[in-house]
């Protein structure tokens, strides 16, 4: 009888454990489950993000700027310069990627060049213009996360230089 | 032992308790994540969306409201009278319609998912130039 007693116990105790284990590995799942989630959502944002604003940053860039001769791309279309005058001098503003950034640098036209001197704007992995008309620009950009974004941009015209860099 | 054989019952239906919370708790999280993933996954086709539209206007305007330089850069798209339709990867569409209305050139640019749901449009129109009888 006292055998049955301690055996019924035992029993019990088992079950409790094994609803445990089961309550445990389902805790566990869930929040690892979320954590993936959360993950993926926070790297999907993070890469939309910068895949946006690279593009807006570019086309807001040479909108602004899109007179007559102050639009130009550098042959090997890695660079978009963009001519400003001020005062009775010409600024220029480049854009290009250097490091794995979208970098800006803006001085004097005759002012030398050289990719080390500009800000870094954004994480961006490449950066590809091409004039396929006078008047059309086609960018091409690589995000960090390596996804290509193509666009094309109408512009009044633009001029290729040979790169200084 | 009298303790122990009552109290036993008690944990189990204590431990019960508990996991009937839990799975009602965890099923509201995996809602939850789900619809954040959804979320997301809008925002990208939106985005998406916005840029492929501006892009595709911009190739009309700059052929003067035809869809020349459109059908260069989307050898892939099909032209039907004033509508032109690109369809990518994920069987989303942009469909580009332009009307000639005097000299100018009324241009719309929808970007579509693949139940056919509107997800984005530009309306806008270009100066074509030229007689208004042309």
């Amino acid at each position: 009888m006292n055998f049955r007693k301690k055996n019924k116990t035992s029993v019990d105790i088992l079950v409790i454990l094994a609803v445990f284990c089961v309550f445990t590995l389902t805790a566990l799942f869930v929040v690892l489950f979320g954590a993936k989630v959360y993950q993926s959502n926070v790297d999907g944002i993070n890469g939309s993000f910068n895949q946006r604003t690279s593009y807006l940053y570019i086309r807001e860039k040479i909108k602004s700027h899109n007179r007559a001769d102050a639009i130009s791309i550098t042959d090997d279309g890695t660079m978009i310069i963009l001519t400003q005058p001020l005062g009775a001098k010409n600024f220029n503003t480049y854009l290009y990627t250097a490091d794995g950034n979208l970098c800006e640098y803006t001085a004097a036209a005759n002012a030398p060049f050289n990719s080390n001197y500009g800000d870094a704007v954004l994480p961006l992995n490449g950066l590809k213009i091409e004039a396929v008309k006078d008047n059309l620009l086609k960018i091409s950009l690589t995000t960090d996360n390596n996804e290509t974004d193509e666009f094309y941009i109408n512009v009044i015209g633009v001029k290729e230089v040979p790169n200084a860099n | 032992m009298q303790i122990n054989r009552r109290r036993t019952p008690l944990v189990l239906m204590e431990l019960i308790i508990t996991i009937l919370f839990f799975s009602v708790v965890s099923a509201l999280c995996t809602q939850i994540f789900l619809k954040s993933y959804q979320i997301r996954e809008d925002s990208d086709q939106y985005n998406r969306a916005v840029r492929a539209c501006s892009s595709v206007t911009e190739l009309i305007i700059c052929d003067g409201g035809n869809f020349n330089t459109l059908k260069e850069a989307y050898p892939e798209g099909v032209e039907n009278s004033d509508t032109f339709t690109i369809e990518t990867n994920d069987s989303e569409c942009v469909i580009a319609t332009h009307t000639r209305e005097g000299k100018t050139v009324k241009i719309t640019v929808s970007y579509t998912d693949g139940k056919g749901n509107d997800i984005y449009t530009i309306n806008t129109s270009c100066y074509k130039g030229g007689t208004e009888d042309e």
